[in-house]
């Protein structure tokens, strides 16, 4: 039955937007140097697109400057990640 | 008060085993208790009452400060800024997981959170450490120096004729240049900017700190440097700032210190420490508000109810000297 197993990949799981959350609702005693390399990349990933979104609000007219740091702070939600 | 009447302060050793209730070793914090409301200095730190459910401000502070301290660690051990990195997060995880219920963290803060710390661990270290221009200081014995305890000579004597010592901890002491100084990191829930930074100047706190700098260490160090936090639901964003004293607000500092002191000797010969109904709602109300609004009789009880013991002794080690 070998031809009919469901492949297995780890990028799967790390399309999920909650896999942050998944692995903060884990023991972390158990935790393997990939999960730990995952938060670490999950949080620079947030702080990529933060600086991001800062610059570009910077380089907009002051009338949408508000908007656009609204939408930066939606980068991550706690609650979101059920903590 | 019953429990002020028959003090016992003998497991605490910055207290007279002369005068019971009379601190000698008095550091930032026990000061600057005193100086917000000497009946919460009571309860704090002569009684070493806690609230059960600690501030998620001081737990925050606590593991953002203490990051820091292992990441410096795993620096000067000869780690890389990743490995290090990686080590600290899964030491942040570890201290934020409550294995008993197995489960994380909970804190109801909208901001100081398990995530937000996280968040911040890796977005400082990342911003303000990689490459960094202070460079935390080695000690003689290859450590770093964080979590420095120091002591020194007050140069006041109490009423019962015991030296007074001022002492306690400083985060991280780094150079820039030649020159050396006190890092210290605040997170707060604001913005930063010249108004974060002003907040420190004056300040019981970073005063001491100033003056330890110059008279407990070998090398004297020239001022204070901030690492402000600020930690927002989406962003934490950084801040280095220099927070500085002249030599006379030192001594301006020194000689009001030495008032306060007589104030906290004279509260333990009267076993008084009166109630400053003035402070009871700064910094969002304090922690022994609910025991100070019920009658006196019935203090003692809530306190056992709802705070449990732990004992704030300054003169306790944390690092190396």
């Amino acid at each position: 039955m070998a031809g009919s197993e469901i492949p297995q990949s780890s990028a799967l799981s790390e399309a999920h937007g909650d896999s942050l959350g998944e692995l903060f609702s884990r023991d972390p005693e158990g935790y393997s140097q990939q999960d730990l390399d995952r938060v670490v990349g999950a949080l620079r990933e947030q702080r990529e697109r933060w600086v991001k979104a800062e610059a570009e609000a910077a380089a907009k007219p002051k009338g949408r400057q508000a908007k656009v740091a609204v939408l930066a702070t939606q980068v991550a939600n706690a609650e979101d990640l059920g903590l | 008060m019953s429990e002020a009447n028959s003090l016992d302060t003998s497991g605490n050793s910055s207290f007279s085993r002369l005068l019971p209730g009379l601190q000698l070793a008095i550091d930032s914090t026990s000061l600057g208790e005193f100086k917000t409301c000497p009946r919460k200095y009571l309860y704090r730190v002569v009684l070493g009452w806690t609230p059960r459910a600690e501030s998620v401000h001081l737990t925050f502070g606590i593991l953002l400060h203490q990051a820091r301290e292992l990441y410096d660690h795993l620096r000067v051990d000869g780690r890389s800024h990743d490995e290090a990195l990686r080590q600290t997060v899964h030491r942040a995880l570890r201290d934020t997981w409550n294995s008993d219920l197995q489960r994380p963290w909970i804190s109801d803060h909208k901001y100081k959170n398990r995530l937000t710390l996280l968040r911040t661990i890796v977005w400082y270290l990342d911003e303000k450490a990689r490459e960094d221009v202070l460079q935390t200081v080695v000690l003689a014995n290859g450590k770093p120096a964080v979590e420095l305890s120091f002591r020194f000579d007050s140069g006041l004597t109490s009423s019962t004729g015991e030296p007074v010592l001022l002492c306690g901890h400083l985060d991280r002491i780094a150079k820039l240049g030649d020159e050396a100084y006190i890092v210290d990191i605040k997170s707060t829930g604001g913005t930063l900017g010249p108004g974060f930074f002003s907040q420190f100047i004056p300040d019981n706190q970073f005063s001491l700190y100033s003056l330890a700098g110059r008279v407990a260490f070998e090398t004297p160090v020239a001022g204070i440097i901030v690492d402000g936090a600020q930690v927002a639901i989406g962003f934490s964003r950084f801040e280095r700032g220099l927070v500085g004293r002249s030599a006379e607000q030192l001594d301006e500092w020194l000689e009001d210190v030495s008032v306060w002191i007589g104030q906290m000797d004279e509260a333990a010969r009267n076993a008084s420490w009166p109630m400053n109904d003035k402070a009871c709602h700064h910094y969002g109300g304090c922690p022994f508000r609910p025991v100070c609004s019920r009658p006196p009789g019935a203090r003692q009880q809530w306190l056992q109810a709802d705070y449990t013991k732990r004992i704030w002794d300054p003169l306790r080690v944390r690092g190396d000297i």
